[in-house]
């Protein structure tokens, strides 16, 4: 992988109020999975994964979310709920009817919010990393998650962006740091918008017990730390770790990843 | 313009290097006209004209060169040549026969090596800065021009990239020298490689006159520097310069600089027209 660019096809939609950016790799014929990326980032950190997919037998989309990588931004600050329904409409775009929903920290919640709009229309619905907060949690980071950044002649903007993907990620590497620098600044001194979405969202667990959903992230996912969480309300659905991995583990790992999650959606299916 | 974004229509087309990534606007009926940017950057500094040159007639299409922004990036190093190549099969994939081209610096080379390898396609080139370099000019600066960034924990590369950006244009805003860095980081470390095929092409300075070009460009743009080698290897061709213009004045005067294309271009292709009946 290059930065943005790597062995999958990159392509533009056309959704009327703007345009959304993704990449993918298959005969669009083949069972479809659609992937959407945490904030904010981009299709890219699943790029090595959609042609591995590709070559068993999957049709493996990624798009980038309005407003992040090369997606125009939505028109105003869209709800979960907006994200949703523009993510169908571009999935209607590509022509697919049923598909596979992978979506990891806001795009595990868009993804939820996108089952709950159209439940026939996902086979099966893989969490790789659910942000599961209570409400006292979603106000505190909504006032602190994501505090921007401000365009400074000195370039401190772009320390500023460095230091926090390291400390997020201190075994990061310095290709993929850049990589989301790259990202940070496409999306603006704002990168929060799709944020707020998720910390304003209230998941209906009562409505997605009896959802095809399993879990499926790096033991390293930030996300990680709500597994006891997440099993006590979803006892039901299958949870299962990548080793050594991170929120990266479509990068750090593609392999494994692809092991792991062809793994967990024939079971499901099953 | 903070990013990699705007107004016109962002596409990709397949060509002999992968992916091309391109920006159009205007009806694709309208005559042609494509448009080259310099290194290491990318179309969108082009975003702001676009619109204004579709109002004024013209199918506009401005790709990322090979390697840049978004666009796929040569497997091996590539000769200016191998840029026309490309820009050729970037027309073909499009189906225009017949164009008009825009430049600037290293994609004003790639303009001059279009023409002189298929004059019969180009209408009318603008240049917006050439930079012809003596041979001496060109062998100092292919080792010392572009120097690359290493990455390292500290981030500092980041530091040497902005350093880089307001070395060379101390007046640019932030936002836009914060768009430059996504350039930068989208080439990579190495963001030398066209600036390479440049310094190793010889213009061909005795095959361009006659030809059907202007040389229009802000009086602040790095180029402007040449003007006097300029006016004397091309006695004949216009050379017009936009006050308070630099490299970017299609950012700063997007206007402006539309008109005067649209102008020249009009001129240009008149004065081809009336030599070939």
């Amino acid at each position: 992988m290059f930065n943005m660019r790597g062995e999958s096809e990159r392509f533009y939609l056309d959704l009327g109020w703007g345009q959304v950016h993704g990449r993918h790799a298959g005969a669009s014929a083949n069972p479809a999975i659609v992937f959407i990326h945490q904030s904010p980032l981009s299709s890219a950190s699943y790029e090595p994964v959609i042609p591995l997919l590709a070559s068993h037998g999957k049709y493996a989309v990624a798009l980038d979310t309005p407003g992040f990588g090369m997606s125009d931004a939505a028109d105003s600050n869209w709800s979960i709920s907006d994200y949703a329904r523009e993510f169908w409409r571009a999935v209607d775009e590509l022509g697919l009817s049923k598909i596979d929903i992978v979506g990891q920290h806001t795009g595990a919640t868009i993804g939820v919010e996108a089952y709950l709009q159209q439940p026939a229309r996902v086979n099966n619905l893989v969490l790789q990393g659910l942000p599961f907060y209570d409400a006292a949690e979603r106000a505190e980071k909504k006032r602190s998650w994501a505090p921007g950044y401000t365009f400074a002649r000195d370039g401190s903007h772009l320390v500023g962006i460095w230091n926090r993907v390291f400390e997020l990620y201190p075994e990061e590497s310095l290709e993929r740091a850049d990589r989301q620098v790259l990202e940070y600044l496409s999306t603006g001194p704002d990168y929060a918008t799709a944020y707020r979405g998720v910390f304003n969202y209230d998941i209906d667990v009562a409505a997605l017990q009896s959802a095809p959903i399993c879990f499926l992230m790096g033991d390293a996912d930030l996300l990680n730390r709500m597994r006891e969480k997440i099993q006590k309300e979803f006892p039901l659905a299958p949870y299962q770790v990548i080793t050594d991995t991170t929120d990266f583990s479509a990068l750090e790992k593609p392999q494994d990843y692809v092991s792991l999650l062809l793994e967990s959606l024939e079971s499901e299916s099953a | 313009m903070h990013n990699l974004l705007g107004y016109s229509e962002r596409s990709y087309i397949d060509t002999v290097n992968g992916q091309t990534h391109i920006r159009t606007a205007g009806d694709r009926n309208d005559p042609a006209v494509l448009i080259f940017h310099q290194s290491p950057l990318s179309s969108a500094i082009y975003e702001p004209v676009l619109q204004h040159l579709a109002y004024l007639g013209w199918f506009v299409v401005a790709p990322d060169l090979p390697g840049f922004g978004l666009s796929d990036r040569p497997l091996n190093e590539w000769s200016i040549a191998d840029f026309g190549h490309w820009a050729e099969d970037v027309c073909r994939e499009l189906s225009l026969d017949s164009v008009s081209v825009i430049g600037q610096h290293t994609g004003a080379t790639i303009c001059v090596e279009m023409f002189v390898s298929n004059p019969d396609r180009v209408r009318g080139l603008i240049l917006q800065g050439l930079p012809l370099y003596s041979d001496q000019e060109r062998a100092e600066k292919i080792s010392t021009y572009a120097p690359g960034y290493i990455r390292d924990e500290q981030g500092s590369h980041l530091s040497t990239i902005w350093n880089r950006i307001y070395g060379l244009y101390p007046d640019i805003s932030v936002g836009d020298a914060t768009r430059q860095v996504q350039e930068y980081l989208s080439i990579g470390p190495d963001y030398g490689p066209a600036y390479r095929a440049v310094f190793a092409y010889r213009l061909p300075v005795e095959l361009l006159q006659g030809a059907p070009l202007s040389f229009l460009h802000g009086d602040g743009d790095l180029v402007e520097r040449m003007r006097q080698v300029i006016i004397t290897a091309f006695p004949n061709a216009a050379y017009e310069t936009i006050p308070g213009g630099s490299d970017f004045v299609s950012i700063e005067k997007p206007e402006e600089f539309a008109h005067s294309v649209n102008v020249a271009l009009h001129a240009l292709i008149a004065k081809k027209e009336v030599i070939h009946e």
